[in-house]
């Protein structure tokens, strides 16, 4: 059992530290008070991590059989990442050889922000332990958050070399891949990574996001079916509308591939009926009624079904996703014809134009 | 009380015998402390085990308590005090709070505060950690079935009472020379259980020297219930706690 105790700068008795130590607050006197109790619990068979402040001194104590780490990772894992970094370094001290200890204090200091703390760390872990694949992804992780690009993906490189069949190693490579435009690695590597961790969130979103670059029809029916896979399994995570964004440019991309020289009539006369509808209701009411569809469409209008599946409260009727698309489309060029719908139907709505003036 | 193990219960029933009158037990979730066993005053029918009824190991803080109750009721009635404060204990303490402290905190209401919630842990402490060694001994000896769970309860006030260390209100914190008993019992958990490293924070706190003397009053004090008077004071000598509190008579 740990025995976790703080005792008040000036209750300790400065009489057990060397006499070159004494004077409370220095370097010297924070690292003969570590020293001595680590010497204490260690003749006990017990292992000490202490921190000292400008106020207090707090020791943790358990058996030495435990792993320090055993009492420190709770800290991590409840996001309490300052008030572990000082047992860490406490137990950097007297086990300034054990490379895990080195890797979550180097990982605790790049969460915290201190980058170069982090990477003189994590760098004696790989020093210590050239195997450890995840040592090696926290220094890339650094440098990338410190915009080193090249650093960080010269570590992630490492990372893989250390150990080709981590899932995280390969999802973080792959991802930066992507940054650097090399997409063909990158897809490799991000599916290695989803077959390592087939349900991981990461790698499914960052294959869909590499495929998608590649821009090819099989990649995008890949990609388009990945992105569903996240929206259904995470939908409440921020990247969750991302990948709706991303389906939804699918679908146009697929609707405008399936027409005949790109040119789609049935929008045509969706436009057509619109402008007519719009021109007997008024600016207003095209106003209601774009909002509406706007709002309807929020989770993504199904355009590729023809089925009239969709009704309003400001119109009558049952439409297609697809015609539904267009009165959208419509109303916004009446209202703002330089607004970006993210839709193109300009060649559709210039002729559905002239088509009204003949 | 039908969990208790059946030499608990036992110790129980030779109060009963001893005192003639019955142990009435009343499980208090609300309990501060572990368990409190009041030995009937003024001619109540009863005496009274509260208890934490969720607290372990629950056998071993009954048969502590049951253990003051036996070292009393085994005295002649002549013999029989009670211990009660005289008083003088707070002022004692805020002049023991005057100094020692890196600074004084401005609010006196606040140091007198301090002052007697501190006294009432020390005289408390003084009697409790005093005659509790003889009671702990008597079970390590007597009662050797009871040893894992006396081992998990001494553990376990161990670790209560080293965050005594720390205990604050503002800038003031509990007098080194108070903490001689917390100290005294460490060192006595050490020695019962071996190997252990309880005293390791009390040295540090500079409070071991006086947590040793103890220790060596009570090894130097014969062990029966009828030199606890005498032991509790030469404790309170040691560490300058005379005069605050007396010992009267006893009335059932």
């Amino acid at each position: 059992m740990a025995t976790e105790f703080t005792i008040p700068l000036h209750h300790f008795d400065t009489n057990l530290l060397p006499a070159d130590a004494r004077q409370v607050g220095t370097d010297a006197f924070k690292t003969a008070v570590m020293m001595h109790f680590a010497a204490e619990y260690a003749a006990q068979g017990q292992t000490a991590m202490v921190t000292v402040d400008d106020q207090e001194i707090t020791v943790m104590a358990f058996p030495a059989e435990a792993s320090a780490l055993d009492f420190v990772m709770p800290m991590l894992k409840a996001g309490k990442i300052a008030e572990a970094v000082p047992y860490l370094e406490s137990l950097t001290k007297s086990a300034p050889a054990n490379a895990e200890v080195l890797y979550n204090l180097g990982i605790a200091y790049s969460e915290l922000g201190q980058y170069d703390e982090a990477i003189i760390r994590l760098k004696r872990a790989v020093q210590l332990d050239p195997g450890h694949a995840h040592a090696w992804v926290g220094i890339g992780t650094a440098y990338h958050r410190m915009r080193k690009p090249e650093q960080a993906l010269a570590a992630f490189e490492k990372a893989v070399e250390a150990n080709p069949d981590d899932g995280y190693t390969r999802r973080n490579l792959g991802g930066l891949l992507i940054g650097f435009k090399r997409i063909d690695e990158a897809v490799t590597h991000l599916r290695r990574a989803l077959d390592l961790m087939p349900d991981d969130p990461q790698a499914i979103f960052g294959l869909a996001t590499a495929l998608e670059q590649l821009s090819t029809r099989g990649a995008d029916e890949e990609a388009d079916g990945l992105y569903l896979r996240f929206i259904e399994e995470h939908p409440n995570s921020p990247m969750a509308e991302q990948a709706e964004k991303a389906r939804t440019a699918f679908a146009h991309k697929r609707l405008r591939s399936s027409a005949v020289g790109g040119f789609r009539p049935d929008v045509m006369m969706y436009i057509s009926s619109a402008l007519q509808t719009f021109k007997q209701l008024g600016p207003q009411q095209c106003r209601t009624i774009a909002l509406e569809i706007a709002m309807l469409g929020r989770n993504g209008l199904d355009i590729n079904d023809p089925t009239d599946k969709y009704t309003l409260k400001a119109l009558p009727g049952s439409f297609s996703g697809l015609h539904l698309l267009a009165i959208m489309y419509t109303a916004f060029r009446q209202i703002d014809p330089t607004m970006n719908t993210g839709t193109d139907f300009g060649a559709e709505y210039q002729a559905a134009l002239e088509m009204q003036n003949t | 009380m039908k969990n208790l193990r059946p030499e608990t219960l036992g110790m129980l029933q030779r109060i009963e015998a001893l005192s003639g009158r019955p142990v009435e037990f009343k499980p208090d979730g609300a309990l501060t402390l572990r368990a409190t066993l009041q030995l009937t005053r003024n001619g109540a029918a009863s005496h009274v085990l509260r208890y934490r009824p969720t607290n372990e190991p629950l056998d071993y803080w009954v048969a502590y308590q049951a253990g003051y109750l036996l070292r009393l009721l085994e005295l002649p009635p002549a013999e029989r005090f009670d211990f009660a404060g005289t008083g003088t204990a707070p002022g004692q303490v805020e002049e023991l709070l005057a100094t020692g402290q890196p600074q004084a905190d401005g609010a006196r209401s606040t140091l007198t505060q301090f002052a007697e919630m501190t006294a009432h842990w020390a005289m408390l402490n003084l009697r409790s950690y005093a005659i509790g060694m003889r009671i702990d001994q008597w079970l390590a000896d007597e009662h050797p079935e009871l040893r894992v769970l006396q081992t998990a309860g001494m553990d376990s006030l161990q670790q209560e009472n080293v965050q005594l260390l720390s205990k604050r209100m503002g800038k003031m914190s509990i007098p080194v020379p108070l903490l001689g008993p917390v100290a005294a019992y460490a060192l006595f958990v050490d020695r019962l259980l071996g190997e252990t490293a309880y005293a390791i924070p009390y040295r540090a706190a500079g409070v071991l020297d006086l947590g040793a003397e103890l220790l060596a009053i009570l090894d130097k004090v014969p062990p029966g219930a009828a030199h606890d008077q005498a032991l509790v004071d030469a404790w309170a000598a040691a560490i300058g706690m005379t005069g605050w509190y007396a010992w009267i008579p006893y009335k059932p």
